[in-house]
Order: structure tokens, then C-alpha cells, then sequence
């Protein structure tokens, strides 16, 4: 779990956002899966996938694209991107499996890196078997594609800011999660007091908003605070 | 000949510079490389239709001060709907339209091709476009030509009438009348609307040719508010700019936060002037500051009264009460920070802050000013963090999340 990662994101999807990207990447490592689909659910990004070096096809992105339309999607997607990537699609359902079922628990919240472990027996029957899995040879060329989001005309995420460092993390119980929740400060770090703004915290059940966190009832170290101004 | 081209490839090598330099260069040191292409290429918004480009962004233009189009633009734009006049249409013309204007119309129908009319064609909109489309009954004082009597209607030997001339009407009138001494009021009406006082061309009297301009209209939503009495020139043309009727400008809570003198150095000596901040505010929402800077201290303070009902613009107030959620502002070296806070809260905040909210009508606030406490700073940073507030419903609508306001859903929304 590295932070130095964590903040390059962070800054990187601030930059991203103010120079009016709509799809941009960064290195794909669990943690930041797992907080970007944390930001899918909050609706700071329209969604997550990985990719190659090239951006993914549209289709790839969509979370709610049906096979029927692969085609005509594809053929309307310029050359120079790859066909597409169907592993996305499958870490998109699982995704979005996972956020229906929300209440089985976030432990398996975790994205399936190697396709032949986090495979379901489900999955293999769909016949997807032309999807090109994640190996040892293209591993470290995987990206994480983040769909940015904008209203009218404004990004819906501005900033994203580390909380711990790399060289001093914060760790926090409950109560004191109850009272950045509040607007309150706590030591030194100050509360949810902007409009719409969310905190990220690693937990032992996974990448969880600090409201969920409360909710749960489960501490952890704080991650980063997210801004949609 | 092997050695002549090692000797010739050596030469190349040196002749030819390692890194091509397409400026001049004005310094020793080495020159930057050139930006590296990205290796993960990302895709702009722009190209995936999410946002618009920057340069033309749509103008928000209050729905209530758009007319309605006078005629539909996609019939304008297609030249199918474009047809000639039926007979039917004729039969309608001819009862609104003298021939000669029928004929005009006529004639600009066949010299206008449908193809260029549905290219060229744009209805105007704005506030000198025409009222009417094609309503040739009627005169526009601005754009038609102004009607006038004919040239021929002036008579050079027209003088007015002596008084014997006058009395010799007056005889007539009397010996034109019934047998009666008495002359009907009918008869007497009659002969005041025809009696001349000029001898020569009838016309040259009752229908002059006149070469003054005609008089421009009045536009009503210009005129609005405009009382006789005496409003002085400022004043006068702040009402113009903004709308406000004078009852309203005078309505408005003006407060002077800042007056000191300043003096500016220049090749004839000192030159002192009276510097003024002033805010202005409705009580409802509004709020608006505005400096003025003058010799005479009174004007300055006018300026700038002036000014801030001009820079008036509405703030965002949740419950009309308090801001939302938490705003920053920083003007050079002044950084505010302004709170929302509980009903009943009050407005604790610094001077200028707490004038503002009075200004505003913002009853319950917090404030903090952090390093410089500049007063003219800080109006102007607590100003920029007002108007920086994001409204919850939006934010809520950019995230896709479903927002319900508690306060508003408990106890029947009587909190």
C-alpha cells in the first residue's frame, strides 16, 4: 500500500479534471481500484476500467452495455484505440454485481487482478472465452482508464487531496470518524464541512467512505478527502 | 575511398547540430528538451461530447427578457414551406392591403429565390429587431421612413389674414346662419374647426409639410419608473442601466465601510483624493460593493454608493438565513473563511463581514479572517466566497445522488 501512488492519482485526477479530460489514467494497483470504484459509487467518476497503454472502447466503459451492441460501438470508435478490452467489461460487472449486492459484505469488494483466481464459476460459463486475460507478460502494462465526469461544463471532481502521508498516516476509531462526519476537527485534521464533500478510509473490510465507515462501525486509516469544488 | 567517407560521415556529424534549435538563443546554457508525448495518451472531454468547447459556452439569458420568435426558424430555414401565395392568401391581402402595396409585396416575392431566403434569412431578436414581419400597415418611427405632407402643399405667398379679413368671417358666418339672431352652438363648432387664419393654399395651413424629425418612441421597459421630478444625472443614468425605478434605489441599504484619503505623486505635486468602499444590498439576498474615488469626499461617497447598487447580484441564502455549507475566499493577502451556522446563531463575524450580512440579509453566520485583515480586502475576498457557495441540489445532480433536505421533511417542515 503505497501512498506515493495514492498521491500521484490525486494529483493527477485534479490536473485531469481542470485540463477537461474525459479519459485519462493511472497506474493499476488494487488500492487505487478499489478507491476508484469508491468514487464510481460517490459519482465523482462515470467509471473505472482496465485497459491496456490505449484507451479502452467506449463499450468497455459502459457499465449497462449490452453484447447486442458491440459491433456498432467498436466500428464507431476510431482505429487508433483497441478493440476492446473485456476484462474491463468483466471488473465492471463485478463491480456493479457487488454494489447491488451491497449488503454481502465489501470483503470481496477486492478486483480480480489474475482472471484465473477471481474467476466465478459464473463467469467461465458466459462463454467469454476470446476476452484477453490478465498474464505475467502483460501485467505491468495494465492501466486503470477513469471516466471523468462533468455538469454543466464543470468537473464534478475539482480536488482530491491526500490525508496520510507517507510519512505520517492517520488512523482513527469510530468516534472520532463520528466527529469528522460532524464538521468537527480532530487533531489536526479538519472535518466534512464543504458542500458534497466525501473522505476515503482504509478499513479492514475494504475501501469505505467515512460515512460508511460510521455507519459500520469500523475504523481505519485515512485515506484522502474529495471536493466536487 | 574508404577513409574519404569516414572522413565525409565525421564531417556530416559535425556539421549538423546534435539537437535542432529553431530560436535564437540568448544564453549559454543548453535548451529544455521539447515536452515528451504522454505515454497513456488520455481522451479530452471535448472529443467525448462532455463538455462544450471553452471559447463559445452557452449565455444565460433570463427566460422572461427573450421574445418569442416572430416566425418559427426551421420554417424560415426550409425552403419547402417557403410557397408562393395562394389564391386564398390574395383574396386575404387584398382586404388588408392597398393594390399598390400588393403589388410591392408581389414584385419582392418574385425578386427574393426561396434557396436564398432559407440561407441568409435570420430573425433578429434582440431589442432593434422589427416588431412585425411583414405588417406593412404599419409605420415604425426608427426604421420606416418618416410620413410627410407632399412638397406641393407649401404656398411661398401664404401670409395670416388682417383683422379686417377675420371680421369679414365673422360677418359671414352671421349672414350664412338661420333667420334667428342666435347661432346654434352646432353652427358656431363648426365654423371655429374650418375658420382659417392664413390666406393662400388651404393645404399650406391644416396639413404643412413638416422637415422635423418625428418624435422617437417611448420603450416601455426603458420607461419604467421614470418619475418627472428632479433626479440628478447619476442617478439618473443608474436607473437607465440597471432598471431600478428610483423608489427602489432609494430602498436599498447603503453603508460606507472604507473612507480615507489618498495622495498620488505626480509631476505637479501631491495630488490628494478621497477614497471610498460602499456596500448595498436589498436585505433579500442582493449585495453588491462599489468604490469611488474623488476630490470632493461627498462625491467619492456617491460614486461609490452608485457603484455598489450597480454591482448588485443575487447570493445564494439557504433558508434566507445562513450560507451553505463552508466558502473560502483570498483577494493578494486576506483569506476569509465564512460558516454556515444554527437559526438564532446571529452574524459573529468582523465589522465589515457582519455589514455585509446585514446588507445581504444573512442572519445566522461565522467568520474567520486570516493573515492580512485589510478592510478593503476583506470585502472583497468575503464577496468572491459568497459568490464561490455550490447549492447542495446541484452538487447532487453533477455526483447522480438522491438529496433530501431534513429540516424541510421533520416536524412538517416547521423547524
Amino acid at each position: 500500500m503505497s501512498l506515493v501512488h495514492l498521491a500521484d492519482a490525486c494529483s493527477h485526477l485534479q490536473n485531469a479534471s481542470r485540463a477537461r479530460l474525459g479519459l485519462t489514467s493511472i497506474p493499476c494497483t488494487t488500492m487505487l481500484h478499489t478507491l476508484l470504484l469508491c468514487l464510481q459509487r460517490s459519482g465523482y467518476v462515470s467509471n473505472v476500467a482496465i485497459g491496456g497503454p490505449q484507451p479502452p472502447a467506449p463499450s468497455a466503459l459502459n457499465p449497462t452495455f449490452s453484447p447486442l451492441h458491440i459491433d456498432s460501438a467498436a466500428s464507431a470508435w476510431t482505429t487508433t484505440h483497441e478493440p476492446m478490452t473485456d476484462d474491463a467489461v468483466a471488473t465492471i460487472r463485478e463491480a456493479q454485481e457487488e454494489v447491488d449486492g451491497e449488503g454481502k459484505g465489501l470483503s470481496t469488494m477486492r478486483p480480480s487482478m489474475f482472471v484465473g483466481e477471481g474467476r466465478s464459476a459464473r463467469e467461465d460459463d458466459a462463454g467469454e472465452g476470446t476476452r484477453p486475460a490478465i498474464t505475467q507478460a502483460n501485467v505491468a502494462s495494465r492501466r486503470l482508464w477513469v471516466g471523468l465526469k462533468y455538469w454543466n461544463n464543470e468537473p464534478v471532481l475539482r480536488r482530491m487531496n491526500l490525508i496520510s502521508k507517507p510519512t505520517r498516516r492517520v488512523w482513527m476509531g469510530v468516534p472520532e470518524l463520528m466527529e469528522l462526519t460532524r464538521g468537527h476537527q480532530k487533531g489536526y485534521i479538519k472535518g466534512l464541512r464543504g458542500v458534497g464533500e466525501s473522505m476515503y478510509v482504509t478499513t479492514d473490510r475494504g475501501i469505505l467512505e467515512i460515512r460508511e465507515c460510521v455507519e459500520r462501525k469500523v475504523g481505519g486509516m485515512l485515506l484522502c478527502r474529495v471536493n466536487p469544488y | 575511398m574508404n577513409s574519404q567517407q569516414s572522413f565525409r560521415s565525421i564531417v556530416a556529424n559535425l556539421a549538423t547540430p546534435a539537437r535542432q534549435c529553431l530560436r535564437r538563443r540568448f544564453h549559454s546554457a543548453t535548451p529544455l528538451r521539447a515536452r515528451p508525448s504522454p505515454k497513456h495518451k488520455s481522451v479530452k472531454a471535448e472529443d467525448m461530447g462532455l463538455v462544450t468547447a471553452r471559447g463559445n459556452q452557452p449565455t444565460t439569458v433570463a427566460p422572461e427578457s427573450r421574445r418569442p420568435p416572430l416566425v418559427d426558424a426551421e420554417s424560415l430555414a426550409n425552403p419547402e414551406t417557403l410557397k408562393p401565395y395562394s389564391e386564398e392568401d390574395k383574396r386575404r391581402l387584398r382586404k388588408i392591403y392597398t393594390p399598390e402595396q400588393i403589388a410591392s409585396i408581389e414584385a419582392g416575392e418574385e425578386a427574393i429565390d426561396p434557396d436564398d431566403l432559407a440561407d441568409q434569412a435570420v430573425m433578429r431578436d434582440d431589442s432593434m429587431g422589427l416588431e412585425y414581419f411583414d405588417d406593412l400597415s404599419k409605420i415604425h418611427p426608427v426604421i420606416d421612413k418618416p410620413v410627410r405632407a407632399p412638397e406641393e402643399n407649401y404656398d411661398p405667398n401664404m401670409r395670416f389674414k388682417t383683422e379686417d379679413e377675420m371680421l369679414d368671417d365673422y360677418v359671414e358666418l352671421f349672414r350664412n346662419s338661420s333667420e334667428s339672431e342666435e347661432i346654434s352652438k352646432l353652427d358656431w363648432q363648426k365654423f371655429k374647426d374650418t375658420q382659417r387664419v392664413t390666406v393662400g393654399k388651404e393645404e399650406a395651413e391644416l396639413n404643412p409639410r413638416s422637415y422635423v424629425a418625428p418624435e422617437l418612441p417611448v420603450i416601455e421597459s426603458l420607461a419604467k419608473g421614470i418619475e418627472t421630478e428632479d433626479i440628478d444625472l447619476a442617478t439618473r443614468r443608474l436607473m437607465r442601466q440597471t432598471g431600478y425605478a428610483l423608489r427602489e434605489i432609494t430602498s436599498f441599504r447603503t453603508k460606507i465601510l472604507v473612507q480615507h484619503r489618498v495622495i498620488n505623486q505626480e509631476r505637479i505635486g501631491k495630488v490628494q483624493r478621497e477614497y471610498c468602499l460602499c456596500v448595498a444590498g436589498n436585505g433579500k439576498g442582493l449585495l453588491g460593493i462599489g468604490e469611488g474615488k474623488s476630490v470632493e469626499p461627498q462625491n467619492a461617497q456617491k460614486m461609490a454608493r452608485l457603484a455598489a447598487i450597480r454591482n448588485l447580484v443575487p447570493i445564494p441564502r439557504y433558508e434566507s438565513r445562513t450560507i451553505f455549507g463552508f466558502v473560502k475566499g483570498k483577494v493578494c493577502g486576506t483569506e476569509v473563511e465564512l460558516f454556515s451556522r444554527t437559526p438564532g446563531f446571529g452574524v459573529r463575524c468582523s465589522q465589515y463581514i457582519y455589514e455585509m450580512c446585514r446588507c445581504a440579509g444573512l442572519s445566522d453566520m461565522a467568520a474567520r479572517v486570516y493573515r492580512s485583515r485589510n478592510p478593503m480586502n476583506t470585502i472583497k475576498a468575503t464577496m468572491q466566497a459568497l459568490l464561490s457557495q455550490q447549492i447542495p441540489e446541484d452538487v447532487a445532480r453533477a455526483r447522480g445522488k438522491k438529496l433530501v433536505d431534513v429540516r424541510k421533511v421533520y416536524y412538517a417542515g416547521s423547524v
